[in-house]
């Protein structure tokens, strides 16, 4: 008689079977191997994205929190030789904001008033009233903490100077202009490169144009930044200069233009790539309506491609908001709110290189600034990815 | 529709041999719209994929083109609307003549865009494009120039009335084409080359990708367009070649082996290799 209870059943029913399981154990093992090294591959992208994430809150957070000693200097009054400390305003331990008067000066030739170049707390003041001080010397010590405010209303970024100035908005004006002019140049000429390589360009000709072309994001961009300081530039000030418009030698202009140059494979090489992806039927069918080639390819194929086409300007973009070597060589590096592209300006990046380039004590709150700088470069290209991640899925289409 | 044989008309070339010479086309008496006549077709490799073609296509009948794959048919019918010019080096010889005015479709002097606009084609994977369902069916009408908004919305409703997709679709004409399903969307592909009001359209396997229930809508759309389109459709499979065609090709190897009325090729065919074929024997 069989025992029928499942207790005693020797045999055991698999529903579905481990793929691990099957295979022989050195074909296991390989297929261990390969998995490994897989993940550790996946894994590593976003383990390097978090880590630079990590470094650049770790000094951005300080930034913001730690304050930072500012000395403030006795005034010059214009035919005294000695001031005497008339009356204390803000004595120590008060806040003040900047702008205010914290100590009253007499002296024979006229009074004067020495004011906080920065808001904070009054940390110590060299004398007292009576005292006889000289003029431009160190008197006041203010501790001053870098406010959001700071960092997104002022207009100036200025980090190393006496009154430090954090105002990145000169430096994303910067970098919007720049990149703006680079698109200017990149879009059109790489879109229309892109729909005649994949429509009108006989294929062996493509075979030789278009590694050529992606050879242009391979020159390095020091030869593009001298290539616009030392060529583009001049010929820009000639043209300009027919119209009546005068501009520097260091200009945002030039360094725009050789930048969109520089990422014109970007665009035209992964948006040729989308549009050749689209299915040969429906290519057939628009010509099947009667419709001419332009009309193929700017009526059915690019809004076919169009999720493919973001993906390359957004790589464009963000390839331009991080580009370095050209602005730091070509724009000049002076910080400047404008989005006049004639005018000399820094961008995010070129304002990093160049304050790395000095010496900038590593507990600086100007060091810190940089982290900030480098954050927020991190939030546009954040910013546009997202933004072409939420085109893409809007015109992803399912063919 | 009495049958007169013509027997001048199959020339051989360099034709693969077939294992029946083809049986020569009989006349047909219904009204013409097409005639191909003495065609062939070179593929730009040198491959020479259609032999001595000579076929009468009827006016507001159901053609269909049956063989087993690589036999030609499809290229055949991509000849009908020139699509064999989207690619180099592909070459035509002899004609294809468009009744009543007696051109040359293939002629080289032709715009090839003309005759697309006469000749429309619906294929055999849907192709909507990336637009919503009205611009899709309004496609044509826009390449060719058409701006007249009312004029636009009467074809498009028209159209889609056509091919029996408007009632599912007339309060979502703004939605892509994409949310449609397979069949749907092969309707909608039918009412786009609809709305220029084509002369022939051509069908390329229209069911094959579809379930059984679309493939009935379908074969009941392509029976009603008849009234007022001559269609020419490719098909493997020959059940609906009978419930749909009034005639029938029988293609092998880039020849016309026979071609007849339906019901004469599927209950009596003159050709022993037509029959072998339908009987399931080879292809």
């Amino acid at each position: 008689m069989t025992d029928l209870s499942p207790a005693s059943s020797t045999t055991e029913t698999t529903v579905g079977f481990d793929l691990r399981r099957t295979g022989n154990t050195w074909q296991r093992i390989k297929e261990g191997i390969i998995e490994g090294i897989l993940f550790v591959a996946g894994i590593s992208s976003v383990v390097i994205t978090i880590g630079i994430v990590v470094v650049l809150l770790s000094e951005t957070i300080p930034f913001f929190t730690v304050p930072e000693t500012k000395t403030i200097y006795t005034p010059t009054v214009e035919g005294a030789q000695t001031l005497t400390i008339s009356k204390i305003i803000a004595p120590v331990g008060t806040y003040v904001d900047k702008g205010a008067p914290v100590v009253e000066f007499s002296s024979p030739a006229g009074s004067a008033v020495l004011t906080a170049t920065a808001s904070g707390k009054i940390l110590k003041i060299l004398g007292e009233v009576g005292t006889t001080v000289e003029m431009n010397k160190h008197l006041v010590d203010i501790s001053h903490l870098v406010t959001l405010r700071d960092f997104f209303v002022d207009t100036l970024w200025a980090p190393v100077f006496d009154d430090p100035r954090y105002g990145i908005w000169s430096l994303i004006s910067g970098t919007l202009t720049t990149t703006l002019v680079a698109l200017f140049v990149a879009i059109p000429v790489g879109t229309i490169i892109a729909i005649w390589l994949s429509e009108y360009c006989y294929p062996n000709v493509r075979e030789v144009l278009k590694p050529s072309l992606e050879l242009l994001a391979a020159v390095p961009t020091v030869v593009y930044g001298y290539f616009a300081l030392l060529i583009v530039s001049p010929v820009m000030q000639w043209v300009l200069g027919m119209f009546g418009i005068t501009m520097g030698g260091f200009n945002m202009l030039s360094a725009g233009l050789v930048m969109g140059i520089m990422i014109i494979p970007y665009v035209a090489s992964l948006s040729e790539d989308a549009m050749r992806a689209v299915p040969i039927q429906m290519r057939e069918g628009s010509y099947a309506m009667g419709a001419t080639r332009v009309q193929t390819a700017l009526r059915v194929l690019v809004p076919a491609s169009l999720s493919g086409i973001t993906s390359a300007y957004i790589l464009a973009i963000a390839r331009a908001v991080g580009e370095t070597m050209i602005v730091a060589l070509a724009a000049g590096q002076r910080p400047n709110f404008t989005l006049n592209p004639t005018q000399e300006a820094a961008t995010i990046s070129a304002a990093i290189v160049q304050a790395t380039l000095g010496d900038l004590p590593h507990d600086s709150t100007a060091y810190r600034a940089i982290f900030a700088a480098g954050l927020m470069l991190m939030l546009i290209t954040l910013f546009f990815n997202i933004a072409g991640y939420l085109i893409r899925k809007r015109y992803r289409e399912a063919y | 529709m009495g049958m007169i044989t013509d027997s001048s008309t199959v020339s051989s070339g360099s034709a693969p041999q077939l294992a029946h010479p083809p049986t020569p086309v009989p006349r047909i008496s219904d009204p013409l719209k097409a005639q191909v006549e003495s065609f062939n077709f070179f593929y730009a490799n040198g491959f020479q994929a259609l032999h001595g073609i000579n076929m009468p296509i009827a006016d507001n009948q159901v053609t269909a083109l049956i063989g087993p794959s690589g036999c030609g048919k499809s290229t055949l019918l991509r000849s009908f609307n020139r699509m064999h010019d989207l690619y180099s080096k592909n070459r035509y010889e002899g004609r294809i003549i468009l009744l009543p005015e007696n051109i040359n479709l293939i002629g080289p002097e032709l715009d090839p865009i003309e005759i697309r606009m006469r000749v429309s084609m619906v294929f055999q994977k849907p192709n909507p494009f990336p637009k919503s369902i009205y611009e899709n069916v309004a496609f044509g009408l826009r390449v060719r120039g058409e701006t007249n908004k009312r004029y636009i919305d009467e074809r498009v409703e028209k159209a889609l009335r056509g091919a029996a997709l408007w009632d599912e679709v007339k309060d979502n004409l703004d939605k892509s084409g994409f949310a449609l399903s397979g069949g749907q969307q092969q309707r909608l592909c039918i009412a786009r080359a609809l709305a220029t009001d084509p002369e022939i359209l051509l069908f390329d396997e229209p069911t094959a990708a579809l379930d059984p229930i679309s493939t009935a809508k379908i074969e009941d759309l392509v029976v009603e367009l008849k009234k007022t389109v001559t269609i020419i459709i490719v098909t493997h499979n020959m059940q609906q070649a009978a419930r749909i065609a009034d005639y029938t090709a029988f293609m092998y190897l880039g020849q016309l082996v026979e071609f007849d009325q339906t019901n004469q090729i599927f209950t009596n065919p003159s050709n022993p290799m037509t029959e072998q074929y339908l009987t399931g024997r080879f292809g």
